[in-house]
């Protein structure tokens, strides 16, 4: 039993002073934490799911379920979830499998051209949805793409997918997504001991014998959580659907509860009824993962044992790895924000060619800092990112310990109650928060507070995978040391596990900061006169069709954003999170 | 011990958490499905601040009426009128407002007219002041005038406006004419939609974009061709043809923007004033000569009933449908709902709209769009 809590051990204690205080504070403290930790947790996010029960099973006659009977028998409801199954699988296939290369070619091995393939695994993650679908649109969209007409040209058009397709809308998706996978696969990969794979080697074993028998195995929990996320978020995204997918008749769920919402009356019975599907959908998944994951001492490597990440020699395959990095980083990211480049040039998009060269502007650039507003929603959106992003990644780091490292009881329900937002499409959260908080004593409702919870509740989910899998590979030993040499609990959240935790908390970080800032579908219910953020404003142009001004505020988002991502990478560095 | 000790309170706690999310999701209940709450919105008008003091207003020369708001604005919420708005760029008319009546500031929340119309509705059934004055599409508005929440239109320039935008409890600033449109490199003008029947000709096959929010101008449309001897099942039926031949798009710039792209050569139905500005960029786009019914959707403003600085939401509106708020739209490329300020805004192109009731339309808006529902999903199957 090498999760056993501190305080139940007393006996191992070797100063008698310090194990009395431990005896009777620790259970103490603990259970304050604990408590605290629910009360927190259930309050934002129970708050949205009995408003979205209530809402559900609410019909004229009082509770039913006449709502879900009316909701599933809209026409064309058994396509629509095949759809959304296809879409959900197909995009977390597609990320999964190109993020989580991306990060072990990243981290474990030797290949030349490292920082390429980190700025390959990012940018991807920092142009906003809307703005990455409609690059595609220009790249492979039907009669307009430009790598479409390219390969037709050799007659060769069948080879790319149409944007307007359930395989172009797959592939978008899933590469806009791969960031997410990479930044989880990342810290997973920094924290298991490289000494296995070496052993495996010197054992005779072959690159990809070692990668499919050692490496991948020791990164399963990682990585079965890295797919349930891509699954559910496939099912819960709302851009590609959208522009992609309305156009050629592909609905599924949240097209579904966009129409919902834009009627009148709105259908906030049938909204609710599509949210509580995707919600179980999730908790049944969750507890798949849970399962699967149950003996989550086996994925331990971070031990007492000094250890020290090492790249793995590629030896032949170094060069075609690299071959084919570069044509990833060519496809998911120059030629997105090379059209986006284009894009915001031109004072309307032509096809590239050599006449629209003599049209080429900076006008979009000059417009899109005059327009009023602009800068305070980017303060807001800074704003809020760095303190949900902060306040995500501290409170689930302890929360995963909590689920992970101790015996507190309800730590199932802990790691359960926290992954239910990720199930909650964002709208249906903003339509949620906007009933509570209109009705609240306190003055949440028109501030940037109520953007602040939303932002925190969707994203706990997230920080839960990046803290939980950092966490589940760090052995018990070494709190227990900390434990037997007299730290209190405090000393050791903070000076062992913390640290520990770092590559994962960093990453964590980074990726909440981006995606808040990227975070639409609740800020466009929730924001007000002066609390209007960036991705707000990103959408307004796009709804006005400055698509110009749009392209040159992606292009500045692009190259703002990698500088913090660069900063932040190098002050990981420096407080030891990342090797050198 | 331990477990005695985490045990009981725990399960006590999550109760305790349980009860207090229902305490704050619940603490007014949803009421079912919809949000039509009308019986409530009786007690908003009536002796309601904004109702009084159009009231003592009444028989007041132009003059006298303007400097009584503008006293009585300037001392409401320190000068603050919020307004919110679907205009693209609202700045058209706060600047010159601003500039006009030192002291007023005008702040704006802009976003769709949908969810301007929701979000009202929501703010008004928690009791939650808002909205000082309210500018969105007619039909939304007509949602928000069936809920009671708006005062009488009450204007001393409502005599200019043009007679299909006046209705009781608000009235039309603007205009936005939908046409369908073409590019001008992908096809010649005389190969464009002849006639709305025109636009299920095979030859339009994959070409054709259909902007899949426009409950209206389907409704509109609908109506007319009724009105024209077809029955309203054949009306329909041409509209599920239509969007056979078609691509479903959701937004009207997007589409235009499709089209200038070569996406799609042909779109349905576009704003004229966004077809002319990315004209003037010389964007290869044609629209003329217009063969097709022209539908104009309505732009409405109104006061609501529960404003908490009425004086200067009248005096903004007063502002807005004067000269100097007309002229503004039209230096915006739009067209002003003062009919004859609205006649020089296509550069001499006349256009005659249909006529459309906005009022009936919206009455039974749920239905309409329903009926749209089976014809969006009817897209790209053909």
């Amino acid at each position: 039993m090498t999760q056993v809590l501190a305080s139940e051990t007393p006996e191992t204690g070797a100063r008698p002073v310090a194990q009395a205080r431990v005896v009777t504070r620790r259970p103490v403290g603990l259970w304050t934490l604990g408590a605290l930790v629910i009360v927190l947790l259930g309050y934002l996010v129970l708050s949205p799911l009995v408003y979205l029960v209530w809402r559900g099973l609410t019909t004229g006659d009082g509770f039913g379920l006449g709502n879900v009977v009316a909701a599933y028998e809209v026409p064309g409801t058994s396509e629509m979830l095949l759809n959304s199954f296809l879409f959900a699988g197909g995009s977390a296939l597609v990320s999964t499998i190109t993020g989580t290369a991306l990060a072990f070619f990243c981290v474990r091995s030797n290949a030349p051209l490292k920082p390429l393939l980190y700025a390959a695994s990012i940018v991807p993650l920092i142009v906003p949805g809307i703005l990455y679908t409609i690059s595609w649109v220009y790249l492979i969209g039907g009669n307009v793409g430009v790598i479409k007409k390219a390969f037709g040209a050799f007659g060769l058009g069948f080879v790319v997918p149409d944007a307007f397709s359930m395989p172009g809308m797959i592939l978008i998706d899933g590469l806009h997504l791969s960031p997410l996978v990479f930044l989880l696969m990342f810290a997973a990969f920094k924290s298991t001991d490289p000494s296995l794979e070496e052993s495996a080697m010197m054992s005779g074993a072959s690159v990809p014998q070692t990668v499919r028998r050692v490496t991948l195995p020791l990164v399963r929990p990682a990585l079965l959580g890295a797919v349930l996320i891509m699954v559910v978020r496939g099912l819960e995204s709302f851009e590609t659907p959208a522009v992609l997918g309305m156009p050629s008749g592909t609905w599924v769920f949240t097209s579904r509860i966009y129409d919902a919402l834009h009627t009148y009356p709105i259908k906030y019975d049938q909204a609710s009824i599509y949210s509580l599907s995707l919600l179980l959908i999730t908790v049944a998944g969750l507890l798949l993962v849970q399962y699967l994951n149950r003996r989550s001492e086996r994925f331990q490597t971070v031990t007492g044992k000094g250890f020290r990440p090492r790249p793995m020699d590629l030896g032949a395959w170094r060069w075609p790895v690299s071959v084919g990095f570069v044509v990833y980083f060519l496809i998911a990211v120059v030629s997105p924000l090379l059209i986006l480049l284009w894009m915001s040039l031109l004072p309307f998009y032509q096809t590239p060619g050599i006449a629209p060269l003599k049209t080429l502007t900076l006008n979009n650039y000059t417009e899109l800092f005059q327009t009023r507003g602009v800068v305070e929603s980017i303060k807001n959106s800074a704003f809020l990112a760095l303190t949900s992003a902060t306040a995500v990644m501290l409170f689930t780091a302890v929360i995963s310990w909590l689920v992970l490292k101790s015996r507190f009881r309800g730590r199932r329900l802990l790691e359960l109650l926290a992954s239910f937002p990720l199930a909650m499409p964002g709208l249906v959260l903003g339509v949620a928060l906007i009933f509570i908080y209109l009705r609240s004593p306190l003055p949440i409702y028109g501030t940037l507070a109520i953007l602040f919870i939303a932002y925190v509740t969707r994203y706990l989910p997230y920080g839960m995978r990046y803290s939980g899998s950092s966490l589940a590979q760090v052995g018990a030993e070494l709190e227990e040391s900390a434990h037997m040499s007299g730290a209190t609990w405090r000393d050791t959240f903070r000076r062992i596990v913390l640290p520990l935790m770092g590559p994962g908390l960093v990453a964590g970080w980074i990726y909440v900061v981006v995606v808040s800032i990227r975070e639409l579908s609740s800020s466009i219910l929730l924001y007000s006169q002066n609390t209007r953020v960036m991705s707000v404003t990103i959408w307004e142009f796009w709804q006005n069709g400055q698509t110009g001004v749009l392209a040159a505020l992606g292009v500045s988002m692009v190259v703002v954003l990698m500088a913090l991502v660069a900063v932040a990478y190098k002050l990981g560095a420096k407080i030891g999170v990342r090797e050198t | 011990m331990i477990s005695l000790v985490q045990y009981t309170p725990l399960r006590g706690l999550i109760a305790c958490v349980v009860s207090l999310s229902l305490v704050a999701a619940a603490c007014s209940a949803p009421g079912g499905d919809s949000d039509s709450n009308s019986a409530q919105g009786a007690d908003k008008c009536t002796d309601s601040a904004t109702v009084k003091l159009q009231d003592s207003l009444k028989g007041k020369a132009p003059q006298d009426r303007e400097k009584v708001l503008l006293e009585q604005a300037a001392a409401a919420h320190g000068g603050t009128i919020n307004l919110y708005t679907e205009v693209n760029d609202p700045t058209v008319i706060t600047d010159p407002f601003e500039k006009k009546y030192d002291g007023l500031h005008v702040s704006v929340y802009r976003a769709g007219s949908e969810q301007i119309r929701e979000r009202v509705l929501q703010e008004s059934q928690a009791n939650f002041a808002g909205a000082d004055i309210v500018e969105l599409d007619s039909l939304e508005m007509a949602i928000l005038d069936q809920n009671k929440l708006l005062a009488p239109a009450d204007s001393p320039f409502l005599d200019g406006v043009t007679p299909s935008a006046k209705f009781a409890n608000f009235t039309g600033d603007r205009l936005s004419y939908i046409v369908p449109v073409w590019n001008t490199n992908a096809i010649a003008d005389t190969a464009a939609p002849q006639s709305l029947q025109d636009m299920k000709d095979p030859r339009f096959k994959g070409k054709l974009a259909l902007e899949g929010s426009d409950v209206f101008w389907f409704a509109s449309l609908v109506s007319y061709l009724q009105g024209q001897g077809m029955t309203k099942d054949e009306a329909v039926q041409l509209f599920k043809d239509i969007a056979a031949n078609s691509a479903i798009t959701d937004g009207h710039t997007t589409t235009t923007d499709l089209v200038v792209a070569g996406q799609y050569e042909v779109a349905a139905n576009n704003f004229i004033h966004r077809i002319r500005e990315l004209q003037g960029k010389g964007a290869p786009l044609q629209f003329l000569p217009v063969k097709v019914p022209v539908v104009a959707e309505v732009t409405g403003i109104s006061v609501p009933c529960a404003s908490a600085n009425p004086a200067g939401a009248l005096l903004l509106q007063d502002f807005i449908l004067g000269p100097e708020g007309q002229q503004a739209f039209i230096d915006d490329d739009r067209t002003p709902s003062n009919e004859k300020m609205a006649a020089t805004s296509f550069g001499g192109v006349e256009i005659e709209p249909i006529k459309t009731d906005v009022e009936a339309i919206s009455k039974q808006y749920s239905d309409w769009n329903e009926l749209w529902q089976t014809v969006v999903h009817n897209g790209g199957k053909g």
